[in-house]
């Protein structure tokens, strides 16, 4: 998802950032840097994060109107937030 | 509750229900029942390895916000790891990769066997770790269904098992495999040529479909009801289905410019 939003945005320049890295497990450290640098500045790894903020929101909205309250679904409600807040 | 004191209940309350379910996956007699020792030792080298159990969290949770009484679930939850713990074990064949929490992967290790305990050349080796692999999951898949069906010792109703073992193995299966085939092709295809729709459909059905079978199944222990049946199961399978998206995509953000995938 993240790819294919940068591919969609990159001028040729970024392209050819993205394509040394892409797919070789051989490139070296600062090639992978040079195209992980060239993903954020595409907003691409923003625009994967809205949206996974924005599936958690749904998410979140569908358990309100369904599911009785209760410590089970805040429990539920904390699951999904931690979705897309985790580090690891 | 203050956001921390929220997610530090959130992780007491996964590891209670690790403790619970641990048992169940790790138990003597059923790993007794494997033989011989290389496929015993495949089938369990995944579930000794530690985890978070979110799968069979997500279920006992779902069974206790329906109101219902989550030791009933218990061997649901168990079956749900069981069945994610396969498609680890063929997914690591399939892309070939050395190395699952921390330890090499079961093909891995079973080629590993194979020069020890054979002396196979590399080449036979490698073979023979697929094929052990391959049969491991195997193991682990039946060892999913027949936990599910356990549940009618719990005091389950005999149908709604029935019924539940009939969506592991229809809806739940085919589903998750077309995923895996979609992952597969992709790799053969030019990005150009693949959309947004097709990679979100390929997460959902290789991430989010378990999430739901977990979540309305828990659901469905606590009522008595499949999701076509009551709108708050159904609703619980939406809910985790949609997390499971935004999880997958949370990964594939923290495999670019995070420390490590979790």
């Amino acid at each position: 998802m993240i790819i294919l939003h940068a591919l969609r945005q990159a001028s040729s320049a970024q392209r050819a950032v993205l394509g040394a890295a892409l797919g070789r497990p051989d490139a070296d450290a600062g090639t992978v840097a040079a195209a992980q640098a060239c993903l954020v500045d595409l907003g691409s790894i923003a625009y994967a994060h809205d949206l996974a903020t924005g599936y958690v929101r749904q998410a979140i909205g569908i358990l309100r109107e369904t599911v009785p309250s209760g410590p089970a679904r805040d429990l539920l409600e904390t699951w999904a937030e931690s979705t897309v807040a985790r580090a690891t | 509750m203050s956001e921390s004191l929220r997610t530090a209940a959130l992780r007491a309350e996964i590891e209670r229900c690790r403790q619970l379910v641990d048992p169940l996956l790790l138990e003597p007699s059923r790993q007794a029942a494997v033989a011989p020792e290389h496929l015993r030792r495949a089938v369990v080298a995944y579930l000794e390895r530690p985890a978070k159990r979110l799968r069979p969290a997500l279920l006992m949770l779902s069974c206790r916000a329906l109101g219902g009484d989550e030791r009933q679930a218990l061997p649901a939850a168990a079956a749900v790891e069981l069945f994610h713990t396969w498609t680890l074990v063929h997914d690591d064949v399939i892309d070939n990769d050395a190395v699952r929490r921390g330890q090499p992967t079961v093909h891995t290790a079973a080629a590993a066997w194979a020069r020890r305990d054979f002396a196979a050349a590399p080449a036979a080796a490698a073979a023979y770790g697929r094929d052990v692999a391959i049969l491991a999951g195997d193991v682990q898949q039946a060892w999913s269904n027949a936990m599910l069906l356990s549940c009618a010792r719990q005091g389950v109703p005999a149908p709604l098992v029935l019924a539940l073992c009939e969506r592991l193995q229809t809806v739940l299966n085919y589903r998750l495999l077309e995923g895996e085939m979609l992952d597969v092709q992709f790799s053969l295809q030019p990005l150009e040529s693949i959309t947004e729709e097709d990679v979100l459909r390929m997460l959902h059905l290789k991430t989010g479909v378990l999430l739901e079978f977990a979540a309305t199944t828990g659901g469905a222990i606590a009522c008595g009801r499949l999701p076509d049946e009551d709108a708050a199961v159904a609703a619980l399978g939406r809910f985790a289905g949609l997390c499971g998206l935004a999880f997958q995509l949370q990964d594939d953000i923290l495999g670019i410019v995070g420390d490590e995938k979790a």
